[in-house]
């Protein structure tokens, strides 16, 4: 495949749903800052794969991460990296199907509604928290009490909730409840939603539709056809994303009634357009996390240590085409934060009164595109669905069916039987994929619950990369060690900074801080264990260590 | 239930206390960290960059395609880096 297939591939893949949920939301709440995630968490990075890792992968002819692992170490870190990777594959596509069904449903219009009739923010804010609702239903804010018979013909809510100090001598009609300020919990919410009218489309259907489309697509396409497909994609994706920008800026009235709409938002939005942000600031993406965390591991980890990634110039013509793919990404790369991270600040200057961030770029699209312009927008997110989800098919299924299945299965298994096989963990994991998918629900922000997962394995998969590229005396008893108690000290991170009456971390998801601390501690065990075991045998290294021939 | 979920929260607690010293004491060392200073942090890691392409010795920065046409990618990787430094000096 020559460079720039590839390098369009890696692009769309990297941009998945969840990113175009995920990320315009997470720019609604905090802003540009969410572009270091591409200027800083890809572009440097792209660059450092082309000339050091891409290279060293491609040279050792391997198919997986974990096949060179097992060269370079073990077969037992090999086997362990394997089942984390396919694992971690399968959550990771829970959280793009949820992605992908929250905008499937808000640009189709099939999201049940609540109406809530209040003069106060605060009442209406308020009653989305205690009903827990705000994922799942569309919250349409009414001031006037007038108004309700109309948006009740139009909408065709499930329930409408009516705040005492609007009520006066109005009859209430069915599925309408009064309420006072003073009611409102979770209890209330809870009870509330019983009485709702059930929605005729659940998110979870959405899911699963989602899941067989693309499960049967990915069933009958190897990797050359994904890549060549993510082609096109990556091209319907880009231009429809860039249009929103400048149709949004456009009905914004230009870009200096934009940021002055976004600078009179008050103390919510000061520092949304800021890509460094202080240590203390309330947002999960302070400086010192997105340099260490993301700019060191997550980043690097996520580029070359991630299967879904490395498969693509695994495939490649020849090492220049590598080198040159991920070269060719650095530059696309750098568009990115306009495609998708101004669009959520686009849309906050447009409603700063949208309840789930993730529903920003979908509100946007859906309040200022014509219809005709709203189908290219709809294309262009399908292309990143399909590419995203039929990547990660390809690379969980590789992984399982050559790192695990021939290797303690069926060693001797044909090309034929392996291609059954891996059909049948294809359809595996799209059923964990839809189980978990139900559970991302519970986190404020997509894109931050798919950085969590990812938290938790990359840094301790890229310590034992790193190390074994760059240091030939990192010996594989080291990198097992390192692996397991890596994992497990980013989970008890977690787990702590959930549990302890204080959290650990003062920020609100320290998924950046957990990555780093994990990888410094993965790396310490590296180096400590491996000058405690004997070296491992010159020969071995030869063609896997950097510039040791 | 409750039992356990005081056990859980008290493990945790001992767990935090073990690193919330050291970590106050390096949040101090962050937060005293000037903003300037800090987007200088970012700078120097793209200039470092920048230096460490220019030095990488040519076979490894021209590459001959498929076909036979010589690709040079040190430009290119200089130029990206180039505007994500301006990017970084503009926000």
């Amino acid at each position: 495949m020559p460079w720039w297939a590839i390098g369009m591939s890696l692009v769309v893949t990297d941009i998945r749903a969840v990113d175009m949920v995920g990320i315009a939301g997470a720019a609604y709440l905090y802003g540009i800052v969410l572009g270091n995630y591409d200027w800083l968490g890809s572009v440097p990075v792209m660059i450092i794969g082309a000339f050091l890792f891409i290279p060293m992968f491609w040279r050792s002819k391997v198919s997986t991460i974990p096949e060179w692992l097992g060269a370079r170490y073990n077969q037992s870190v090999r086997t362990i990296s394997a089942v984390i990777w396919g694992v971690v594959t399968a959550f990771g596509l829970g959280v793009t199907l949820y992605a992908t069904a929250l905008m499937f449903n808000l640009l189709l219009d099939l999201n049940p509604k609540v109406v809530v009739v209040s003069e106060s923010q605060i009442v209406r804010e308020k009653v989305v928290a205690a009903t827990d609702a705000g994922k799942t239903h569309d919250f349409i804010f009414l001031k006037d009490y007038d108004l309700i018979q109309q948006v009740v013909e139009d909408k065709d809510p499930n329930l409408v909730l009516i705040h005492t100090e609007k009520v006066g001598n109005t009859e209430m009609e069915n599925l309408m409840y009064s309420f006072s300020e003073n009611e409102i919990n979770a209890e209330w919410g809870k009870s509330m939603m019983d009485r709702a009218r059930a929605p005729t489309w659940s998110l979870m259907y959405s899911i699963i539709i989602m899941s067989v489309l693309i499960g049967v697509y990915t069933l009958f396409g190897g990797l050359k056809a994904v890549v060549y497909t993510d082609v096109l994609q990556c091209i319907v994706m880009l231009s429809g994303s860039l249009f929103v920008l400048f149709f949004g800026i456009y009905k914004m009235g230009g870009v200096s009634e934009f940021i002055s709409i976004i600078q009179s938002l008050g103390p919510r939005a000061q520092d949304h357009f800021e890509l460094i942000l202080s240590v203390d600031t309330a947002t999960p993406h302070p400086w010192s996390g997105i340099f260490l965390g993301l700019g060191l591991v997550l980043a690097n980890a996520y580029w070359f240590g991630n299967q879904n990634m490395v498969q693509r110039t695994l495939g490649a013509k020849s090492e220049a085409d590598a080198k040159a793919s991920y070269i060719f990404v650095s530059f696309l790369k750098i568009l990115i934060p306009f495609a998708m991270v101004i669009p959520g600040i686009i849309a906050l200057a447009h409603n700063p009164n949208i309840t789930d961030a993730d529903k920003a770029m979908a509100t946007l699209v859906k309040d200022i595109l014509p219809t005709g312009l709203l189908s290219i927008f709809f294309a262009a997110f399908l292309a990143g669905l399909m590419s995203s989800v039929d990547s990660a098919l390809n690379s969980g299924a590789t992984i399982w069916t050559k790192d695990v299945y021939r290797k303690f299965v069926k060693p001797d298994a044909s090309p034929e039987h392996l291609l059954v096989v891996g059909r049948w963990i294809t359809g595996a994991m799209l059923a964990i994929a839809i189980f978990f998918a139900q559970y991302a629900t519970r986190f404020e922000s997509i894109y931050d619950l798919s950085q969590t997962i990812l938290s938790l394995f990359q840094s301790p998969s890229l310590a034992i990369i790193v190390l074994g590229m760059l240091w030939k005396r990192a010996t594989g008893k080291a990198a097992l060690i390192s692996l397991i108690s890596g994992v497990i000290f980013a989970g008890t991170l977690m787990w702590v900074n959930s549990n302890a009456s204080v959290p650990l971390f003062q920020v609100s998801e320290p998924f950046l801080y957990v990555a780093w601390w994990s990888f410094v501690l993965s790396v310490v065990i590296v180096v400590v264990i491996s000058l405690m075991t004997p070296p491992e045998p010159e020969s071995k290294l030869k063609g896997l260590v950097y510039r040791y021939e | 239930m409750n039992n356990i979920l005081l056990s859980a929260t008290a493990i945790a607690d001992t767990i935090a206390n073990l690193f919330r010293g050291m970590g106050d004491v390096m949040r101090g060392w962050m937060l005293a960290i000037p903003m300037s200073v800090a987007k200088g942090v970012f700078i120097v890691y793209f200039l470092l960059l920048k230096y460490w392409i220019i030095k990488l010795p040519e076979n490894e920065v021209t590459l001959s395609l498929e076909g036979g046409k010589t690709i040079h990618l040190r430009p290119y990787a200089l130029t990206s880096l180039a505007i994500i430094i301006v990017i970084y000096l503009v926000f």
